[in-house]
């Protein structure tokens, strides 16, 4: 089957900032992708080549199997934005900003209200259609501006980070409603640089940072690209330095780090690896409180392929 | 045609622009052109009937002779007269509060040195006397005074009869004046009222016009709205063209808007006016209307906020309309300020509006003089739509850049 996205060797510069470094990308259809980095690394630029908003140095972008051109409108046609800010019009009721938004695709008024009536009930803004943008909470904005950019049913639809500043109520209903789309068809291209979002509903993430693609697949086949098989969280009251270095010999332990009372234990994949640390733990008579054993997170397979942390600023508020 | 139902659709919810910048100064102009130039209510040229205005005038007569006397019966005849001490602080205290727009001091032996130079060839004595600066009348009353004395110079010069006797003659003489009344004409002129109306009219048409479009089409230059749009079925180009439609719906309406506004108040004065004068003036207004929506145009493709917007406008509604002569009359400002109006389209504007109000009939010379006013107008308007194509042109290469 035809690949809804298909992106080769795509270079776009600033100048001397090089934004995208050969990027490439394809997305199969009825796909969830995430596209998974840090601010800055490259996801938002890479939307605007593919809708061609902005041009590029190299480089090909086809979609539905054709080649996109700023006026390919008959390809546009399918495609969503959901941008990263809310664009809507402040003078207008919601219901008239979904009519708006979609108006640019469909021109007949008799289908442009059915389509408007779903995407109201789509994002449950039923009860506020008459509210103006000013008069909705951040959540209720947020699924306004989802309903203007999918109002139209795209078969290709770009979120662009839609749940940054979204209290975790409105989060949910947003990954809910964006699993619904792909269920009724629609092909995904989700950006965010929240791992855990995009490993809830992606079926494929692409890792990028610097405008290059690091590491894609499944979440399961990324993880298992690194070494890091298990973590392991002990509170200690008190560790002697002969113990923790009997920890670091032990068999599958890759670091251990013994910080404000909290033991850090990082392993290879195993099955006997809690126990085993434990059973060290006991034999030199540390008293232990509370245990955690966690597989790795996307932030573990960031790290490891970078040496840095993908959240790299503060998490927002009621994440 | 959707971005353009869009805009509209914006535009329309921003009503209180409409509200402030179309009816609030319209009837501001109405303020002023009632101020200046009269009221709302009919041409009062209606009444046939002429009474000559009469200054306030006051005489000092210091010669006491049969010539000062009958001089000063001449001003009592000729003026509402009011009288004044004679001392220096009084008589110049009496012009400053205007409470004679006309003071004739007679000095003491005018009458016997005026006769006598007559007689002799030589030169008359001369007459003092403090004209008001609050208006004119003074000054038309002082060439009477004077032309009286020459009269009498001139009888003295070529008679020997007695003094009495030439006053009489005088007297005659001035009394025999052309008689006036008002003459019904075929077509009235454009009441001055209607005038000051539409040169204010400058102020909404042009700062008005781009304060609306480019406050009210804001929301379309959002960069997250333009980038929603740029990601839809709708080009660039067509965006573009679209937007520009819209924003000359708005300066078609506003136009309509004022221009609706001074027929429904005035068209009691415009009555008897030929349709022809009013057509060319909002001919001319129209044209202005013009240079406002391109300017709304560069401002929305310069993408200023909303208060720049704004301010700019205003800003350069308050030079246009200073520059054009609507506040203060393009005579009184000297020649290179005139020179720097004729660089201004609202200078053109005013020239052809006023180029009706004072003629007497519509000609083909006055509909070509208008029509040349109207295009130079129109032309601003070409060149700053281009500029503001250009502008716009420049802004979307470096957002795809």
């Amino acid at each position: 089957m035809t690949d809804v996205v298909s992106v080769s060797n795509l270079v776009k510069r600033y100048g001397d900032l090089v934004a995208l470094d050969h990027f490439s990308l394809r997305v199969a259809p009825g796909e969830i992708l995430g596209l998974l980095g840090p601010n800055g690394s490259g996801k938002t630029t890479a939307i605007n080549c593919m809708l061609q908003l902005l041009t590029y140095s190299q480089g090909s972008i086809e979609l539905f199997g054709q080649p996109m051109t700023p006026a390919r409108y008959d390809l546009k046609r399918k495609i969503g934005v959901v941008p990263q800010q809310v664009a809507v019009f402040d003078e207008l009721t919601a219901r008239e900003n979904i009519d708006c938004f979609c108006s640019l695709y469909v021109s007949d008024r008799a289908e442009r209200r059915v389509l408007v009536d779903a995407a109201l009930d789509f994002v449950g803004l039923r009860d506020f259609q008459r509210f103006r943008p000013r008069k909705l909470s951040g959540g209720l904005l947020r699924r306004l501006n989802i309903a203007c950019g999918i109002a139209h049913r795209p078969e290709l639809i770009f979120f662009d980070e839609p749940t940054v500043a979204v209290d975790p109520q409105s989060r949910n209903a947003i990954l809910s409603g964006i699993q619904r789309l792909r269920d009724e068809g629609a092909t995904v291209v989700y950006t965010s640089h929240y791992m855990e979002e995009v490993e809830q509903i992606c079926s494929r993430i692409v890792i990028m940072d610097h405008g290059r693609v690091l590491a894609q697949g499944t979440a399961d086949e990324l993880k298992r690209m690194i070494s890091t098989g298990e973590k392991i969280e002990i509170e200690v009251a008190d560790l002697p330095a002969a113990v923790l270095a009997a920890l670091r010999a032990l068999p599958h332990v890759i670091s251990a780090v013994y910080e404000a009372g909290v033991l850090r234990v990082s392993c290879e994949a195993s099955q006997r690896n809690l126990m085993d640390v434990l059973d060290a733990l006991g034999r030199a008579d540390v008293a232990v409180g509370r245990v955690w054993s966690e597989p790795p997170t996307l932030n573990d397979v960031f790290l490891e392929i970078t040496g840095r942390e993908l959240r790299d600023e503060t998490p927002e508020a009621g994440r | 045609m959707q971005v353009f139902k869009i805009a509209l659709r914006l535009v329309r919810r921003n009503w209180m622009l409409f509200a402030i910048y179309v009816l609030a100064l319209s009837v501001m102009g109405v303020f002023m052109a009632t101020g200046v130039g009269g009221g709302l209510a009919g041409s009062a040229s209606a009444d046939a009937s002429y009474e000559q205005a009469l200054p306030k005038a006051a005489v000092i007569d210091r010669d006491g002779s049969a010539v000062s006397r009958a001089l000063t019966e001449y001003v009592r005849a000729n003026s509402t007269f009011v009288e004044v001490e004679d001392g220096t602080f009084a008589l110049q205290d009496a012009a400053a509060r205007d409470v004679a727009s006309y003071v004739l001091v007679i000095p003491a032996g005018y009458g016997q040195g005026l006769l006598e130079a007559a007689r002799s060839g030589g030169d008359a004595p001369e007459l003092e006397c403090i004209v008001s600066y609050m208006g004119a009348s003074g000054s038309l009353m002082d060439e009477k005074v004077r032309s009286w004395a020459q009269e009498l110079y001139a009888l003295a010069a070529a008679s020997t009869a007695p003094v009495e006797e030439l006053v009489s003659w005088v007297e005659g003489v001035q009394d025999a004046r052309v008689p006036v009344s008002v003459a019904a004409t075929e077509q009235e002129g454009v009441p001055s009222a209607y005038l000051i109306y539409c040169q204010f009219a400058t102020y909404p048409l042009f700062g008005g016009v781009a304060a609306i479009v480019a406050t009210g089409l804001a929301s379309l230059r959002d960069p997250d709205v333009r980038r929603r749009v740029g990601a839809s079925c709708v080009g660039e180009g067509s965006f573009a063209r679209q937007v520009g439609a819209a924003i000359a719906v708005c300066g078609l309406v506003v136009w309509a808007a004022n221009a609706a506004f001074g027929l429904a108040l005035y068209h009691g004065s415009l009555e008897g006016v030929p349709p022809a004068s009013v057509a060319l003036m909002l001919g001319a207004l129209l044209a202005l209307g013009l240079v406002g929506t391109a300017f709304g145009f560069l401002l929305s493709q310069l993408g200023v906020s909303h208060q720049v917007a704004h301010a700019v406008a205003n800003i350069a509604s308050m030079v246009l309309t200073f520059l054009a002569g609507t506040w203060v009359s393009i005579d009184q400002m000297g020649a290179g300020m005139e020179a720097l109006a004729r660089f201004t389209p609202g200078y053109w504007c005013v020239d052809a509006l006023g180029a009706v109000y004072e003629a007497p009939a519509v000609t083909g010379e006055l509909v070509a003089r208008v029509a040349s006013d109207a295009l130079l107008v129109a032309l601003f308007a070409a060149v700053i739509a281009l500029v503001a194509v250009v502008a716009g042109r420049a802004r979307r290469q470096r957002a795809l850049a």
